[in-house]
């Protein structure tokens, strides 16, 4: 915690490499909470690249209330979002007429994301509905309170809990028998 | 079907690395940011100079020379007397007022001969005049400082101690001091080349006795900036041995945030009193039969009040009597006669024995002392009264300054 206080110090007094060094510590488990939450790595490496520009924007100014990377993901975890929400659209416009999307459970980059054996994960992640999704690995991954997600996505944490417990299930059945512990 | 825990376990094990295309296109944006940057002072700019710098800004402590005010003397040695205009003090002091705070790092080595890493942070008041806030850490003994009291965390042990008032670093550096600390005559200065810089240096070498015992030192100044750029002292006159404290890299700043002065210790911690000792070193001075006062027919509170309502207002000779470790001090220093922050206009209060501890010659006292100064600021100091048993009854001297607190309340 220390550590990072004086990363964003010395990161508003302007000296890049601080800047350099938040975004090494933290560059793999944001990529990896983004395509946790994207299931698709070029977005989420233009969201991680998005996070950056718009944090080196705020030097000079940006004031840490919590942890760097709690606060780092929390932006990933917004853009993503957004991202999601205009997938959605877009796929929305285009229906009918389109070809049938490629079913999840058949995406061959599944493997090369997430590794042949955790490309399970990747598939049922991705079978999520984006919200529950979203609860589930901000919980689980990042470890973020209810709460705390509650005030993201704009609900109240009742409805952060319910779509926990819904994500949590559906991710339990898609991958028993896939994953080993 | 699994359990929460297992899933929570997968999801850890996910790991998609950051593309170096990703960290390329970081790379770009940082390089852009660079070329934005404001002109804030850092790198060489803030180099070990202007930590000094930093001492310098500060004035004079009444009494209250710890190891760093014996650097500090040095420094105003060096500068008082060098042949050489590069050590213009009045630039230094001007160029100190910028700096509000400094970080060093560098070795400690403990009296049992390991060396540790020592990392420091310190902050001065608004004033410029004394240490505010300051978080050092040497090995796993971590100091600092909060709403006017001292802190140690020992993470080996996992222990806490506390204890009243300001007590890492006594004193900042200021001009009076300097104007004081000039009266000192032990020092060597020898101007040479540094290659490896290109730079030009002066090393300097002196020693004195102060309130932490004889100490000598070795410090290396840049000639162009007048700045301090690395410093060793040892805790005898000759510089014999491994240094107790090697400071490697000093940096200045204009402030920096509490944040980065503060630490938290584990939630659990229970603190308790730092024991109350004296020097090894200040012994003999402390069991001249000819310094203090006596005690005799005086309940130990009573002496105390005696003793340190006539220390503060007496003449530098009964000061060096009833403070026998301060023996060396010129008049002008005692008096803080230059310095209206530093000079006492009046006792405020004595107050009531706060710890006890005891010392080879007998036990000890804390006492907190509220005095206002001739600039109107009211500042509380701790002061640590030694009593002694001989054979021709009991009497008490001061034996140290402990510590102070910024900003009381009258």
């Amino acid at each position: 915690m220390f550590k990072e206080m004086q990363l964003v110090w010395r990161f508003n007094r302007g000296h890049t490499d601080a800047l350099r060094e938040i975004y090494e510590l933290h560059k793999h488990e944001l990529v990896t909470l983004a395509t946790a939450l994207l299931v698709d790595k070029f977005q989420a490496e233009d969201v991680v690249h998005d996070v950056f520009v718009g944090f080196i924007r705020s030097r000079g100014r940006f004031r840490l209330t919590g942890s760097l990377k709690g606060f780092l993901a929390t932006c990933v975890a917004n853009r993503a979002r957004n991202e999601n929400k205009s997938k959605r659209k877009h796929t929305a416009d285009e229906t009918v007429t389109t070809e049938p999307a490629t079913p999840e459970n058949q995406r061959p980059d599944l493997a090369t994301i997430f590794g042949e054996d955790m490309k399970h994960v990747g598939v049922a992640l991705a079978e999520l509905p984006c919200e529950q999704r979203e609860v589930v690995v901000l919980r689980l991954y990042s470890g973020m309170r209810f709460y705390a997600i509650a005030r993201m996505q704009g609900v109240s944490t009742n409805t952060v809990q319910g779509r926990y417990r819904y994500g949590l299930n559906k991710l339990k059945e898609l991958l028993d028998g896939h994953i080993s512990l | 079907m699994k359990k929460t825990q297992d899933i929570s376990q997968v999801l850890w094990r996910l790991h998609v690395p950051a593309s170096s295309k990703l960290d390329e296109r970081i790379d770009g944006e940082i390089a852009k940011a660079a070329t934005v940057a404001t002109a804030a002072p850092s790198g060489q700019e803030f180099a070990f100079g202007k930590i000094f710098l930093l001492f310098l800004k500060k004035k004079s402590t009444r009494y209250t020379l710890a190891t760093t005010m014996g650097l500090i003397l040095l420094v105003v040695l060096v500068m008082n007397h060098s042949t050489t205009s590069a050590w213009a003090m009045d630039q230094a002091i001007e160029a100190l007022k910028k700096y509000r705070a400094l970080h060093f790092t560098g070795y400690y080595t403990t009296e049992n001969g390991q060396t540790k890493p020592l990392d420091a942070w310190a902050r001065s008041d608004t004033t410029g005049n004394r240490v505010e806030t300051a978080l050092v850490t040497i090995g796993h003994i971590t100091t600092w400082t909060r709403d006017n009291k001292t802190y140690t965390y020992d993470r080996a042990g996992k222990k806490g101690y506390v204890q009243p008032g300001i007590n890492l670093i006594n004193s900042w550096l200021g001009p009076n001091l300097l104007a004081d600390a000039a009266t000192v005559k032990d020092y060597k200065a020898v101007e040479g080349d540094d290659p490896t810089t290109g730079q030009k240096r002066v090393i300097v070498t002196c020693s004195l006795g102060n309130l932490e015992g004889p100490q000598s030192f070795l410090m290396e100044f840049d000639v162009r900036t007048k700045l301090l750029v690395s410093l060793q002292a040892w805790p005898n006159l000759t510089r014999e041995g491994t240094p107790r404290t090697s400071v490697e890299k000093i940096l200045y700043f204009e402030d920096l945030p509490d944040s980065a002065l503060s630490f938290q210790p584990p939630a659990d911690t229970q603190f308790t009193d730092i024991p109350l000792e004296v020097p090894e070193a200040d012994i003999s001075l402390l069991s001249d039969p000819k310094c203090g006062m006596s005690a005799d027919g005086m309940t130990r509170e009573q002496a105390c009040q005696k003793i340190l309502k006539e220390l503060w207002v007496a003449t530098p000779d009964r000061v060096r009597q009833l403070f026998p470790v301060i023996a060396t001090w010129s008049d002008e220093m005692i008096r803080g006669a230059r310095n209206p922050n530093e000079t006492v206009k009046e006792v405020v209060k004595i107050g009531s024995i706060e710890q006890t501890g005891s010392s080879k010659l007998g036990p000890l006292c804390l006492v907190p002392c509220r005095i206002r100064y001739q600039d109107g600021s009211v500042r509380e100091n701790w002061m640590v009264v030694q009593f002694r048993e001989t054979d021709r009854g009991t009497s008490c001297v001061v034996a140290a300054i402990r510590g102070y607190g910024l900003n009381v309340k009258e």
